[in-house]
């Protein structure tokens, strides 16, 4: 009996989102904002940041009231027809391909600098990518019962290591807050911008959701929660690290964590490590199964499966060739222009030309 | 293509005779005696346990024929009620209208006209009576063979509860689960399944409480098997389960009679098998295999903690040996300084490393425990003792695997075996060794990416069209209280969720006292 729902509670895209969101938000700062922002950098990493993240939400919200049950590149092709659909399609696609290629480089870089030094980068991402496509294979209800199953282990260990290195820290490095003034702030948030509009991927599963009326609560939910963890992180990282520490290091989440030491029986940066290795993994599945869907949208073919393998190879291909090294990838990062750019012409730019559109259109009717 | 099969040869004859050259699916019984006691000889050559015996009424002089199985059949009840019966009537009466109302005492009668229908119902162990000149047979329930008394259930002992178990004769382990759900709603279909073997087969259910879906999808792949022999459930478990590759049971099947009822009682539907004690029942979940019995029938505050102990060992008996590889081999630094010191002195002179390590503690580990299952129970002592001091002692003083090797190997094995279903804890098992070359390979990410994929794995699998993580993935609120924790039984006011049941209340709520009084208690009355 294949009585399979195509669809996933509301509750498992949210944590879907939240996962993926969560998973780069964890990682990556303070070290990449920290040279704009200075000791405020949990303003630019969570209140700031989410700004841009609630300002995408209600891009979608709008659209999906306007459009019932279409996914963005459905919509396109309402609003510019086949040509309109082929072009956001192919944008849309490309974006979740390099949503994914970027996690995919970092995890092999996270790997190959903390835990297997000695091991190519080419096998770590060869391995994430065979876990991926027998992930993105099993399909949406899949990935949101594996979100349902590893977001609790996520926050609840997370919280437990938090807690346990949080003795550590102290409270002078936050101040002054605004060492480097608004502006600096402001500039420190971009970094954070980007990986909250990733939330711009919910878009693509709204039509999948079982109750309809929960809409919004699969974005703003899991833009809170993983503002306020990821506050939480910051400080935590600043604190045991220090201000300077922590901008100079590359993953300073894993560093703070290997500083609380010695009492208990296994040291916490590897758990750490583990429970990252989780989320961004999943992270890059549900990216993966993104583009793959985007595609099978565009192309408005029976199945996605056929672009699964495709789309792995050229992940790996991208991951592996664009960038030379760990601090390529930094700079990729750090660099404001090159990311405001590129991901947020996607994320935000694109669902608001579609929504103007729209508008425009209904005033024209 | 370019090549092409050739024509398969068609198979020779066998060279027994079939029973369809000698009597045809659609033959009546003939009406003369004789040409059916030759025709019985012919089938039944080399049959020394099939009676033919020819029988002539004092007066009247008309001829009968009684044909049983030696061993499968009431031989009291045939003498005393068929045969007396026949030899006191008066010659004139003796015909089947006359014999089946009534002038033999016995309850189950009926008749048969078609040879190899017949057939069929002797072979089970009903006696045929034929009269001359009338082509049809009585068929007498007079069925009775040797059977195991009902006993303690070995395998699925509770400190607490029933105890009795199902056997391997099907009738009264119908009547086991009869004695205990009393409603006409409660249904037993039967199937028979084996060409040769013509097994019976139970689908039992509580019709009105579950899925009819569910039950129709049982039946149908049921009916599907097209195999020669039933001997064990285990051959219905693995034509019918859903993903039939994987490692993981997804049937859970049980020795307890009160295990079954309580399943059945949930909206799930039971497969009996004939001949075997053991029973199936489906739809079932990852953590159906983590509610043993007894779960029920302690009080609920230890069973919580016990539940939750669960969750961590099942973990333990299956991820420990690839921590040990990769701490030991890749992140030396996760462990405490101390230890690390105690760790590396006691694998100083150990020549493997830490994979082949654990594989020789853990390969002779499940020797010795394969040993100890296959001899008998005198000797088995004599393995336990050498198996302690080669494992415990001499494999350490010898050098080839570290102290605390031990420790950890014993402590896997200890966990896997305090896992209630002992076909998870198999799964468990297997899946321990690739984690282990990943570990090796890998480290701790090649852990966390076999976890991953186990995961993934476990979320694709499906039980009869229901997930087979449902309660943890699918998180289902309404059945955590029966998942993760247990629940006391004045709470649990409802059928899972998961097993989809059309009827979901258990228990009404507004009657059960109970729960009144905990909700006044909490009002502060």
């Amino acid at each position: 009996m294949s009585k399979l729902d195509k669809t996933i509670h509301y509750r498992q895209l949210i944590s879907l989102q939240f996962l993926c969101i969560l998973s780069t938000g964890l990682i990556l700062p303070p070290s990449t904002m920290i040279k704009d922002a200075g000791p405020g950098v949990w303003i630019s990493g969570g209140p700031i940041g989410t700004l841009t993240g609630i300002l995408v939400s209600i891009i979608i919200l709008l659209l999906a009231k306007k459009f019932p049950d279409k996914d963005p590149i459905e919509i396109s092709g309402l609003i510019f027809g086949k040509i309109g659909r082929f072009i956001f399609g192919l944008l849309f696609t490309f974006l979740f391909m390099e949503i994914a290629f970027l996690a995919l480089r970092e995890l092999g870089e996270f790997i190959k600098d903390l835990i297997l030094p000695r091991t190519p980068l080419f096998v770590i991402l060869f391995f994430t990518i065979f876990v991926s496509i027998y992930a993105v294979r099993s399909g949406l209800e899949v990935l949101g019962r594996m979100a349902d199953f590893i977001m609790p282990i996520t926050i609840i260990s997370l919280l437990l290591i938090l807690l346990y290195i949080v003795r550590a820290a102290e409270l002078k490095s936050f101040t002054p807050i605004l060492d480097k003034g608004w502006e600096g702030i402001f500039r420190g948030s971009i970094g954070p911008s980007l990986w909250y509009s990733e939330i711009f991927l919910g878009a693509m599963f709204l039509p999948a959701i079982k109750q309809k009326n929960k809409k919004a609560a699969c974005f703003f939910i899991p833009l809170f929660t993983t503002g306020g963890m990821v506050v939480i992180t910051i400080m935590i990282a600043m604190g045991v690290l220090g201000g300077e520490m922590a901008g100079r290091l590359e993953f300073p989440v894993f560093s703070a964590a290997s500083m609380g030491r010695a009492s208990l029986f296994v040291q916490m940066d590897v758990f750490v490590a583990a429970i990252w290795i989780l989320g961004i993994t999943f992270k890059i599945s549900v990216f993966h199964y993104a583009a793959a869907l985007s595609l099978q949208k565009t192309f408005q073919v029976h199945s996605y499966k056929p672009f699964v393998l495709p789309i792995a190879l050229l992940l790996g291909l991208f991951a592996y060739t664009l960038f030379k090294s760990d601090i390529d990838l930094i700079e990729f990062f750090t660099l404001p222009k090159i990311t405001a750019i590129n991901i947020l012409f996607f994320t935000l730019i694109l669902p608001l030309l579609l929504l103007l559109s729209s508008f425009i259109r209904k005033a024209k009717k | 293509m370019f090549w092409r099969k050739k024509d398969k040869k068609p198979q020779d004859q066998p060279v027994f005779q079939d029973i369809d050259s000698i009597v045809k699916p659609e033959e009546t019984i003939p009406a003369d005696i004789d040409e059916i006691v030759k025709k019985l000889k012919e089938l039944f050559t080399n049959c020394s346990d099939v009676q033919i015996k020819r029988f002539q009424h004092a007066s009247t002089h008309q001829e009968y024929l009684l044909v049983w199985v030696e061993g499968l059949v009431d031989k009291q009840g045939l003498r005393e009620h068929v045969l007396e019966a026949l030899l006191h009537t008066d010659g004139n009466e003796l015909n089947v209208e006359n014999l089946t109302n009534g002038l033999i005492p016995v309850m189950d009668i009926s008749t048969e006209t078609n040879f190899q229908k017949a057939l069929e119902k002797l072979l089970v162990g009903n006696p045929l009576l034929i009269l001359d000149q009338t082509g049809e047979a009585i068929i007498l329930g007079l069925i009775s063979y040797e059977k195991r008394d009902i006993t303690e259930a070995q395998d699925e002992t509770t400190i607490r509860g029933p105890r009795e178990a199902f056997t391997e004769s099907i009738q009264s382990n119908t009547a086991l689960l009869r004695k205990r759900i009393r409603t006409p709603n409660y249904k037993m279909e039967a199937i028979q399944l084996g060409t040769l073997t013509k097994s019976q087969i139970i689908i039992s259910y509580i019709e009105g409480i579950v899925d009819p879906e569910i039950v129709s999808e049982v039946r149908k792949r049921v009916e599907s098997i097209q195999m020669d022999s039933i001997l064990e459930s285990t051959y219905i478990e693995e034509f019918i389960e859903d993903n039939p590759l994987s490692p993981f049971p997804q049937i859970e099947h049980t020795l307890k009679p009160d295990k079954v009822t309580a399943a059945i009682v949930q909206g799930r539907v039971a497969i009996l098998v004939e001949g075997t004690p053991t029973v199936l029942m489906v739809p079932c979940t990852f953590a159906t295999f983590l509610q043993p019995a007894d779960d029920y029938y302690e009080r609920f505050y230890f069973m919580t903690v016990i539940r939750i102990l669960r969750l961590i060992y099942i973990n333990i008996a299956m991820i420990l040996p690839a921590l040990y590889i990769s701490m030991t081999t890749f992140h030396p630094e996760m462990l405490p300084t101390k230890f690390l010191i105690t760790l590396s002195a006691g694998r100083e002179n150990v020549p493997f490393p830490a994979l082949v390590e654990v594989l020789i503690m853990d390969i002779t580990f499940e020797v010795l425990r394969e040993a100890g299952l296959r001899l008998p129970k005198q000797i088995g002592q004599t393995v336990s003792i050498v198996g302690a001091l080669v494992i415990g002692q001499a494999a350490v003083q010898a050098g080839l695997v570290s102290p605390v090797l031990v420790i950890l190997v014993s402590t896997t094995a200890i966990a896997s075996f305090a896992i209630p279903a002992f076909n998870l804890s198999y799964a468990l098992r297997i899946l321990k060794y690739p984690l282990m070359i990943v570990a090796s390979s890998f480290g701790i990410f090649g852990v966390a990416m076999g976890l991953l994929f186990i995961l993934i794995h476990l979320c694709r699998l499906q039980s009869f069209g229901i997930p087979y993580l449902a309660g943890f993935a699918p998180f289902i609120g309404k059945d955590a209280k029966d998942v993760i924790i247990r629940a006391p039984w004045w709470m649990m006011n409802r059928r899972p969720v998961t097993y989809r049941s059309i009827n979901p209340e258990r228990q009404s709520i507004t009657k059960n006292l109970m729960s009144t009084f905990v909700k006044k208690w909490k009002e502060g009355e």
